[in-house]
């Protein structure tokens, strides 16, 4: 009996030795520097626009507006991952509601073959979207789907991803909406409620800097 | 020998690092009835609200403690029998589900400090401000910081003796110039308004 238990026990160190060998090959195999895909790239939030009001379909106002604490004030770095040889591109922002304490986190990340688009609502109901596989690929799995365009209270914004979490609404919180709507430019525009309160995008349009005479 | 001897002197070091001292109590600060009856709500009570356009809501009391609480000077070294003193606190917290508004009403100081003789009042945690008191109980109007009306029109009411007062603090917000509340009506009846920098309101609906 003690035999088999050492025989187990050797080949348990053997085969975590030879997994730790693999691990480190892979990881001098993927040295270098890994960017965001340009199809990702499309969605990248103006990090221009701090601040954005939305009104519901009742005219209540809400205001939103982009965290410029700890880490969300670097909205776009590169950061050392593995043994110290390879950098991934991300960007990142984060908004919260002057009001309904909303807070959307949308981050775009660089992996090794492919881009992950990370989405979370209220820092719970988090998607995790692989450009390359076209998948939901880790946290609830909500329907994603682009759209080239849409029109929110007479204004077309480009470049538009939904998320739909209809087919999970008992899996997601009280205040996470059923479904949310983000321009690729222009961030959040709209979303609904799951008692079917329509919030939408109220359009301002940024302020042009003035030109000097001289 | 020698061992017991260093456990002997570690024992007397030990028995004499220990405070024998009660903490003293310097001060006791009760929250007085007509103080108690600035907030006026009682816990499981239900308050009709309405937006400016039209929206009418429910707010619930979901808080009411009376409690008291200790404070006492920091003190890192030597703090054997240091004094502190007592004071009374009272919170309310009123919270609709949508729009998901939280409303926290303080007597004898906020979370973090004590203070008397002012009324607290913040939402969502991230607004809040403070309206002073006289003895008797009455907001102190001063016409700057706290504005008085003696009749203000709300809702289409009439109120008597209403005081208005802008938010002091913004958690978390840099920009002063975003859409947020910006003041309150109160009276003895609570919180009649809440004015929004975009003018709009949220009033009480009698």
């Amino acid at each position: 009996m003690k035999r088999i238990l050492s025989k187990i026990r050797t080949a348990l160190l053997f085969s975590i030795f030879v997994s730790t060998g693999f691990l480190l090959a892979c990881i001098d195999e993927v040295e270098g520097t890994f960017y965001i895909s340009d199809e990702a790239l499309k969605y990248q939030i103006d990090t221009t626009i701090t601040s954005f009001q939305m009104q519901d379909n009742f005219g209540i106002t809400e205001g939103f507006y982009l965290d410029q604490n700890i880490w969300y004030a670097t909205h776009h770095y590169f950061s050392q991952v593995g043994n110290g040889a390879t950098y991934i591109e991300t960007f990142g922002v984060n908004y919260y509601s002057v009001l309904g304490n909303y807070s959307f986190m949308f981050v775009l990340r660089a992996q090794v073959e492919y881009t992950q688009m990370e989405i979370e609502w209220n820092q719970t109901d988090r998607i995790s979207y692989n450009f390359n596989s076209k998948k939901v690929e880790s946290g609830l799995k909500a329907n994603i789907s682009f759209f080239d365009s849409l029109s929110v209270r007479n204004h077309t914004y480009y470049r538009i991803i939904e998320v739909d979490f209809s087919t999970i609404a008992n899996q997601i919180g009280p205040d996470t909406p059923l479904k949310i709507f983000i321009s690729g430019n222009d961030g959040l525009i709209k979303f609904i409620r799951k008692e079917g309160i329509v919030v939408e995008r109220i359009y301002n349009e940024q302020p042009v800097p003035i030109q000097q005479p001289w | 020998m020698i061992e017991k001897a260093i456990l002997f002197i570690i024992a007397s070091l030990l028995i004499s690092g220990c405070c024998n001292e009660e903490p003293v109590e310097a001060g006791r600060y009760p929250l007085t009835d007509v103080e108690l009856q600035l907030i006026p709500y009682s816990l499981g009570d239900t308050i009709r609200f309405i937006h400016s356009n039209g929206y009418e809501f429910d707010f619930k009391v979901t808080k009411e403690t009376l409690e008291w609480k200790k404070h006492s000077e920091f003190c890192e070294w030597n703090c054997c029998g240091q004094g502190y003193y007592s004071y009374q606190q009272k919170t309310t917290v009123l919270e609709s589900l949508y729009p998901k508004l939280s409303l926290k009403f303080q007597l004898g100081g906020n979370d973090w400090y004590y203070y008397s003789n002012n009324l607290n009042i913040d939402i969502n945690n991230r607004f809040a401000l403070s309206m002073p008191f006289d003895s008797l109980g009455n907001i102190i109007c001063d016409n700057q910081t706290v504005r008085c009306y003696d009749t203000l029109r709300i809702n289409g009411y009439l109120f008597y003796y209403v005081f208005e007062k802008d938010f002091d603090f913004y958690y978390s917000l840099e920009d002063s110039t975003l859409f947020m509340p910006e003041s309150i009506l109160y009276n003895q009846y609570g919180l009649l308004q809440i004015k929004m920098t975009n003018d709009e309101t949220y009033s009480l609906k009698n």
